[in-house]
C-alpha cells in the first residue's frame, strides 16, 4: 500500500486518498460553488412565486395579506424562497469579502458578521410566516 | 511569512481600470452589485413579514412607509434589481455549462439582461397596479 502512495498517477504528488476524496487544496472541494448553482437553481421558481405573491399583497389592508401568508400553499412557497435566498446571499456575499476584504482578521469577522446575518434574517422571515400561518395571529371575523 | 512576502515584488495582474469596458464586463459587475443591493434589502422583507406578524396597527405603519413616495422608489429599485439579478444568474448559469461562450452571443446575452430587466420591472408593477 505504502508504495502507492504518491505514484498514483504518472507525475501526481497527490496521495490516494487525497485523489478519492477529490476536494483538492483547499479541502472543501465545490460545495460552496455548488450550493451557490444549486441555490441560483431553485431562486428562480421561488423568486417568481415570491414576486407573484407580493405583487397580490401589496396595498391590501392587513387581514386579507394574513389570509393569503396563512395558506398552506402560499407559506410553504415563502418558506422555501427564504431558505434559498439566505442561503444563495450568504455564499454570494462571501465570494465578494473574500475578494475585496484582504486583512484577515477583519475578513474572518466580516465572513462571520455575513453567515450571522443571513442567519438572522432567515430566523426573522421564516418565524414570521410560521407565526401567521399557525393561526397566532388573531383574525377579525370574516 | 507576510514579511517575505511583501518584499518580493510579484506581478499583479491588471484591475478593472485597465480594461477596455465590453457589455459582459458591465454586467458582470452589474451582477454583483444588484446581488449585494439585494442582500441588503432582505431587511425590507423580514421587517415586512416581522409588521405583518406583529398584528395591524405594526402593518399599517409599515404599509404607509412602503407606500410613501420614497418607499415605492425604493421597492421599484429593489424589483429591478431583483430581476436583473435573476436573469443575470440565468445567464451566467448558461455559461458555467460552457454553452453561449461565442463572441457574437455572449454580448447579446449580456445586452438581454439589461433590456429585459427593466420591462420586466414594469410590468410587475404594472400587473400589481392592475390588481388593485
Amino acid at each position: 500500500m505504502a508504495k502507492e502512495v504518491g505514484q498514483n498517477r504518472a507525475g501526481s504528488m497527490r496521495t490516494s486518498l487525497a485523489r478519492v476524496k477529490g476536494l483538492g487544496a483547499a479541502h472543501h472541494g465545490v460545495e460552496h460553488w455548488w450550493l451557490h448553482r444549486v441555490t441560483a437553481l431553485s431562486n428562480i421558481p421561488l423568486v417568481i412565486s415570491f414576486v407573484i405573491i407580493v405583487a397580490s399583497i401589496a396595498g391590501r389592508p392587513w387581514p386579507e395579506a394574513i389570509r393569503v401568508i396563512s395558506h398552506p400553499f402560499v407559506a410553504l412557497l415563502l418558506i422555501l424562497c427564504v431558505v434559498s435566498i439566505t442561503n444563495h446571499m450568504r455564499l454570494g456575499l462571501q465570494i465578494v469579502i473574500e475578494d475585496y476584504v484582504h486583512e484577515k482578521g477583519l475578513k474572518i469577522a466580516a465572513v462571520i458578521a455575513n453567515n450571522f446575518f443571513a442567519a438572522v434574517i432567515a430566523a426573522a422571515c421564516l418565524f414570521s410566516i410560521l407565526k401567521i400561518s399557525f393561526g397566532r395571529v388573531p383574525l377579525p371575523p370574516v | 511569512m507576510a514579511d517575505a512576502k511583501a518584499h518580493v515584488a510579484r506581478p499583479l495582474s491588471p484591475h478593472l481600470q485597465i480594461y477596455r469596458w465590453s457589455w459582459t464586463m458591465a454586467m458582470s459587475i452589474f451582477h454583483r452589485a444588484t446581488g449585494v443591493a439585494l442582500y441588503a434589502g432582505t431587511v425590507l422583507l423580514a421587517a415586512w413579514l416581522l409588521a405583518l406578524a406583529s398584528g395591524p396597527a405594526a402593518y399599517e405603519r409599515l404599509a404607509w412607509l412602503y407606500g410613501s413616495p420614497v418607499g415605492l422608489v425604493v421597492l421599484f429599485g429593489y424589483t429591478w434589481a431583483l430581476m436583473h439579478h435573476m436573469l443575470g444568474g440565468v445567464r451566467h448559469l448558461v455559461w458555467d455549462f460552457g454553452h453561449g461562450m461565442e463572441p457574437g452571443t455572449r454580448m447579446t446575452m449580456a445586452r438581454m439582461t439589461l433590456i429585459l430587466s427593466p420591462i420586466l420591472t414594469i410590468l410587475i408593477w404594472v400587473v400589481g397596479f392592475a390588481m388593485r
